[in-house]
Parts: C-alpha cells; sequence; structure tokens
C-alpha cells in the first residue's frame, strides 16, 4: 500500500494515542499502520507512549473489593433506611413541596439551605397554626355529637388548656375565649369491633411510645381469633417494616406469622431479610420464606436470595440463603 | 439478536425499575443500586485515590440519587445520568478536601517467584528499596493527575482508568466527542511532560 503522506505528524500522533486506546476505526487502523512501516519519528512516539501507559497502568488505583462494596452498600441502606428519616421520599402534594425544597436548598443553594430551611418552618408553623385555630373552633361540637358547649365545659373529664382571648372588652358585656378540650375516652371490646381495631391501628402505627406500640401488637398477637381484617393485617405488615424498636418489629412478626402467607406477608419478609438491621430478624424472615419455597418461589425471591448469600454479613444468613437455593426444584 | 434490541430491552426493563422505584419499591430501588453500584465505587477510587473517600462519595452519589428519582426525565440513559453525578460528586468532594490522600499502590503475591511487587519494580533481596521508590512514584504520578483541570483530569480517569469509551465520556460531560478528544490529547501530553523522567 502507498504510504499516506497526506498528514501532519500532530494528527498521525493523535491517531496513536487513540489507536492505543481502541479508538481508531478500522480503516483508520489500517492507514495508521502502514504509516509506521515508514515513520521513524511515529514509530519513536509510539514506543513513548506505550511507556507512558505502562506507568501509567502499574500506578493506577488499587480496585475496592467486595468487602469495600459490602460497607458501602449496607451504610447506603442504613442511611435510607433507618438513621436518616428526613431521606426518604414523601408522597403526595406536601410532600412533594418538602422534597422539592429540600432539593432546591441542597442542590442548588448550598450556602442559604438555614434560611429555607427556616422558612419552610415558617411556613410548616403557620399552616399549623392556622389548623389548630380552626379546629379550635369546631372541637367541642365534634367531642361528644349532640352534647351541648356548656355540658362540654361542666364536664369533669374534660382537660381544657392553651386559653386565648379573643374578646375580653366588649360593650355588651360578651366574653369570648377560644381553647383546646381534650376529653379522656374509654372503650371495651373485642378484635371484631371497628372501633377497637381503628385504636389498635392507630397505637400500632403513630404511638410515640414503644411500650403502648408493643402493648398494641401483642394484643393482636395473642387474640385467639385470627382477624381478617385488612386494616390489621396491614398496620402490622408496616410496624414490622417500619418501627424503629427492634422489639415492636419482633412482635409484628410473631402476629404476622399467625396469618395465611400471601404476597403482603412475603413482601414484608423480603423488606425485612433485605433491609432490617436486626440478624434474628432477617433469621426469622429467611425462615418463614424458606418454608414456602417450594410453592411461592419467583424471580424476586430468588434474587434476594442470591443477594444474601453473597453479602449478608450474618454467616448464617449467608449459609441458608444458599441451602435455600441448592433446594430449589429443577426448572 | 443484535446489541441495538438488546439495548433496548435494557433501558425498558430500566425504565420499569425506575418507576417502580419512583413508587416507593425498595427492591427495584436496590436492583437499581446493585447494578451500578460497583462501576459507581470503582470510579470514586479513581477520582478521589482513597477508599474511605471513595465510600462517602458512594453514599453521596446514591443518596442524591434517590432524591432526585421522581424527577428523572428520560432524556438520558440513566447510566449516563448516574456517572455525571458521580463525576460532579468527585470533583466537588476532591475541592473540599484541603490534605489530599492516596491509597497504597495494589500489591499482588506472585507465588511462582516468591516475592511480592509493587507498581513498576519487583522486590527481590536485591531491591528492598523498590516499594519505596515505586510508592513514591505512584505519588508523583498522582499528584500530576491532581494538577490537570477538573475536565482534563476527567477525562483522563474515566478513559484511562475506568475505559469509558470516547462516546460515553461525551455522554456524560454533555460535549461534543471532538472535544473530548482535545482535552484527552491535552491531559496525556501534559502528564508526559510532568512525568518524562520517571523512565529514564
Amino acid at each position: 500500500m502507498k504510504e499516506d503522506r497526506s498528514r501532519s505528524h500532530t494528527k498521525w500522533e493523535e491517531w496513536l494515542e487513540l489507536s492505543q486506546y481502541g479508538e481508531l476505526s478500522d480503516a483508520d487502523q489500517r492507514r495508521l499502520d502502514v504509516h509506521l512501516e515508514s515513520c521513524d519519528q511515529c514509530r519513536a512516539y509510539r514506543a513513548r507512549l506505550d511507556e507512558f501507559r505502562l506507568v501509567m497502568g502499574e500506578a493506577a488505583p488499587a480496585r475496592p473489593g467486595a468487602a469495600d462494596l459490602n460497607e458501602a452498600r449496607n451504610r447506603f441502606w442504613s442511611n435510607v433506611t433507618l438513621g436518616r428519616p428526613g431521606l426518604h421520599i414523601p408522597s403526595g402534594w406536601a410532600g412533594r413541596i418538602v422534597d422539592g425544597l429540600q432539593r432546591v436548598t441542597i442542590n442548588t443553594f448550598p450556602s442559604y439551605r438555614s434560611v429555607l430551611g427556616g422558612a419552610l418552618l415558617l411556613f410548616i408553623g403557620l399552616v399549623a397554626g392556622y389548623y389548630l385555630a380552626f379546629q379550635g373552633d369546631r372541637s367541642i361540637g365534634f367531642a361528644t355529637p349532640g352534647m351541648d358547649q356548656t355540658d362540654l365545659l361542666t364536664n369533669d373529664d374534660v382537660a381544657i388548656s392553651n386559653v386565648r382571648f379573643v374578646d375580653s372588652g366588649a360593650p355588651d358585656g360578651m366574653l369570648e375565649f377560644q381553647f383546646e378540650a381534650v376529653r379522656p375516652v374509654q372503650i371495651r371490646g373485642t378484635l371484631d369491633d371497628p372501633g377497637i381495631q381503628r385504636v389498635l391501628t392507630f397505637a400500632v402505627l403513630n404511638e410515640q411510645n414503644p411500650g403502648v406500640r408493643l402493648r398494641a401488637v401483642n394484643a393482636v398477637s395473642d387474640s385467639e381469633i385470627l382477624h381478617s381484617e385488612h386494616e390489621i393485617k396491614d398496620a402490622l405488615v408496616t410496624a414490622l417494616k417500619t418501627d424503629s424498636n427492634a422489639g415492636v418489629r419482633g412482635e409484628a412478626f410473631n402476629a404476622l406469622s399467625r396469618y395465611p402467607f400471601d404476597e403482603g406477608i412475603r413482601d414484608a419478609m423480603i423488606h425485612t431479610l433485605v433491609f432490617d438491621e436486626n440478624p434474628a430478624l432477617r433469621i426469622n424472615a429467611i425462615n418463614r420464606l424458606q418454608e414456602q419455597v417450594p410453592t411461592s418461589i419467583d424471580e424476586d425471591l430468588e434474587r434476594v436470595l442470591r443477594a444474601r448469600m453473597v453479602s449478608d454479613e450474618n454467616a448464617y444468613i449467608r449459609t441458608r440463603a444458599r441451602t435455600v437455593l441448592s433446594n430449589l426444584p429443577a426448572p | 439478536m443484535d446489541n441495538d434490541s438488546a439495548g433496548n430491552r435494557t433501558d425498558l426493563e430500566e425504565r420499569r425499575l425506575i418507576l417502580k422505584a419512583r413508587g416507593g419499591d425498595m427492591r427495584a430501588l436496590e436492583e437499581l443500586v446493585y447494578r451500578y453500584d460497583e462501576k459507581v465505587l470503582s470510579m470514586a477510587v479513581s477520582f478521589v485515590g482513597d477508599l474511605d473517600d471513595a465510600k462517602d462519595v458512594y453514599q453521596e452519589v446514591f443518596m442524591r440519587v434517590f432524591k432526585a428519582l421522581p424527577d428523572f426525565e428520560f432524556r438520558s440513559r440513566f447510566s449516563t445520568y448516574l456517572y455525571r453525578i458521580v463525576t460532579n460528586v468527585c470533583l466537588t468532594h476532591r475541592s473540599r478536601n484541603r490534605t489530599r490522600r492516596f491509597i497504597p499502590i495494589e500489591d499482588k503475591f506472585d507465588e511462582n517467584q516468591a516475592t511480592v511487587t509493587y507498581g513498576v519494580t519487583p522486590v527481590t533481596p536485591e531491591r528492598p528499596d523498590a516499594a519505596v521508590i515505586n510508592s513514591e512514584i505512584a505519588s508523583r504520578i498522582r499528584s500530576a493527575v491532581g494538577t490537570l483541570s477538573p475536565r482534563l483530569r476527567t477525562v483522563f480517569v474515566l478513559r484511562h482508568h475506568e475505559g469509558f469509551k470516547l462516546r460515553e465520556i461525551a455522554g456524560i460531560m454533555e460535549c461534543a466527542e471532538g472535544t473530548v478528544k482535545k482535552y484527552l490529547f491535552d491531559a496525556t501530553r501534559r502528564l508526559r511532560s510532568q512525568l518524562e523522567d520517571i523512565r529514564k
């Protein structure tokens, strides 16, 4: 082939670099090879590039190992699911506003984070204040339907707080207040009672005190009747997935063990196996899943088990996942 | 099956995963993360040169992705979008750290020769100082890479250490492929100029 002298050496040198990175087309590579046969300068340049690549290659950073990757993964999932509650993706329009503001403060104006955070808190405070004031006007009426306001206020059980004068100097002698009136309510019934179910569900999901949450879950698990109401079961699933207290999660797990294995429970078990920081719960979850393997193995579960087999920090869980997978029926 | 249809299928599958992750499906998010996180950690090590820093970068990258996923508009491939975030976080991370730390050269044990080799010169009974020399060389090389401008450093690290194609780097940096080539030539020329005495 005839030598190609139509290009300057700078261009040939660029091609040599591209060639070393495998970025030349086949046709250009052939042109370069022909040129190299007759050009000492370019061959010398290629030798220098080879040496440079050798030196740079030898000094390349060490690749992170599987243990490093696992550590990073565990930290990330801990951040997402446990330690940083402000980082979850909110739902609904209010959540989107909060999330949007967070993103703006973090990504766009990092130095104004505090200012926007304060503005957000002020906004929330104003909305909450308005809401409470609005509720205050109605609270007397909804405490006991049909009850007169005077009846309510003369009841010794009602706790009055946060009294605020609206008008105390009217010429006609009328006084006007706003206040909060809270009245204890006691109900008695079985788990079949919708009112009881509602209170228990609320307690499981919203009570601040973990002892109360625990008792609420226990009330369900100790009951001799298996309750198929979705509300209670869903509350147990939510508690298992999200409660910050391992004892509550454990009791929720026990309560759910009494329910027939279905898709919701399967998802909760998988979630526990993947995300729960408590190894005892993860072990319980894999055992419960293992009981169902002959009938309900699917791609999701198989993928989770394979991941646990490799990456779970607990040796028993890794071994258990391997055992379950090895006992899978042939496809 | 040709590469295009395989790629399209992967894109579709990934799109489904992203949509599910947006809806709060943690397993979809997990799958999405596990598809790319090994590469993300590797890129972070190449950029910041320190394993602990790289793990911090990993956290920041995926937290950003986690929070921004609801707004991902599929205008680029997810991987391109992700690697762009990695690059930006790494560059910012380095500039935040005044003291740059480096990880040691990977040591390898050659059972046949019964010698441990570090970097460019084997450590033998005749050359017990080779490990120190190589460590200094590695430190010089990384310092030289650190002197490059962010653009040149990005192209060099992505191409040289991480093996990205120039076309992919152009996507990550949102510029033309010709521009990436120019950055790569500039980076190589500057580094060779700074390090030309190493092998002499």
